[in-house]
């Protein structure tokens, strides 16, 4: 018997990973700078690395954009046109200042509509510290066997980071 | 022409204000506000040709600031620049004579075409 392919609408339908092409798009769009994405590597250090939290219509966990540091450092600043050498300070000192924080943000929360392209509607919830002790229904759900796809990402001018997206 | 972009998040009004100068809207006078509070001050006192507003916003949402503007007669050319897009959002700003409604993500060229038809 053949098993039904997943429902993308209705009650209980769960978000789908986006293609590279339109996460690198979207990206772009938003930084102005050209943004290179690539599938593959590691989230290898938490310290400083954000994880924005979205919700479908009914307040469900439903997908993740887990970055590092220097991922998040490196849009926020160059969103703003923050020069590259204020943007690798705070990559050193592994926090994000206020600024590129809320610049950073405004990339996850314009970035839920990644997950809507062929799923159900989803919104951020909210963006953590990634190495701030994170709420037990995320950390819950990061543990569960989600979809993910992480991605190196060259942000010209500035560096290299990671971005890993997970659903479910 | 004066632009007004309104919305609560600073880096979307960057975002926006940089999307305007590439689709070729650079050489117009842009001034920004937080939110529709401000957005409401901002167009009696400077009087804007064009406001790009956000949707939601604390203070005034942009719905109710183009409502506030209708009721009084405003004139001024007024578009939503918002994460959502539905057909009732969309019914909405007709209704209350929103002119453009531009879904974020947005690019260059999707600017250009919401806004060729209102820009000088």
């Amino acid at each position: 018997m053949a098993s039904a392919a997943p429902s993308t609408e209705g009650e209980g339908a769960v978000p789908q990973l986006p293609k590279l092409e339109d996460v690198q798009e979207l990206v772009f769009g938003l930084v102005g700078q050209p943004v290179t994405l690539t599938r593959g590597g590691k989230i290898r250090s938490n310290q400083g690395g954000t994880v924005a939290v979205y919700v479908d219509d009914q307040d469900r966990l439903a997908a993740f954009a887990i970055s590092d540091v220097a991922f998040a450092a490196y849009c926020g600043a160059a969103l703003a046109m923050v020069p590259p050498k204020e943007a690798h300070r705070v990559v050193l000192a592994q926090k994000l200042d206020d600024n590129l924080w809320e610049n950073y943000q405004e990339i996850v929360n314009v970035a839920a509509s990644l997950f809507c392209n062929t799923g159900p509607h989803v919104r951020l919830k909210e963006m953590l510290p990634l190495s701030r002790e994170l709420p037990e229904d995320v950390i819950f759900a990061l543990r569960r066997p989600v979809a993910r796809m992480t991605m190196r990402a060259e942000i010209e001018g500035f560096g290299q980071g990671q971005l890993a997206l997970a659903v479910g | 022409m004066k632009i007004l972009i309104v919305d609560d998040s600073r880096a979307m009004r960057m975002i926006v204000r940089r999307t305007l100068r590439q689709a070729g809207y650079g050489q117009h006078d842009i001034e920004e506000a937080a939110n529709g509070r401000e957005g409401y001050e901002q167009i009696q006192s400077t009087k804007p040709d064009l406001v790009l507003c956000d949707w939601n916003m604390p203070e005034m949402t942009g719905i109710e600031l183009l409502q506030k503007l209708k009721d009084e007669g405003h004139g001024v050319k007024f578009g939503f620049v918002t994460s959502e897009s539905t057909d009732e959002m969309r019914a909405r700003a007709n209704e209350a004579g929103g002119l453009i409604l531009i879904a974020k993500p947005f690019t260059p060229d999707s600017f250009k075409g919401a806004l060729a038809p209102h820009i000088s």
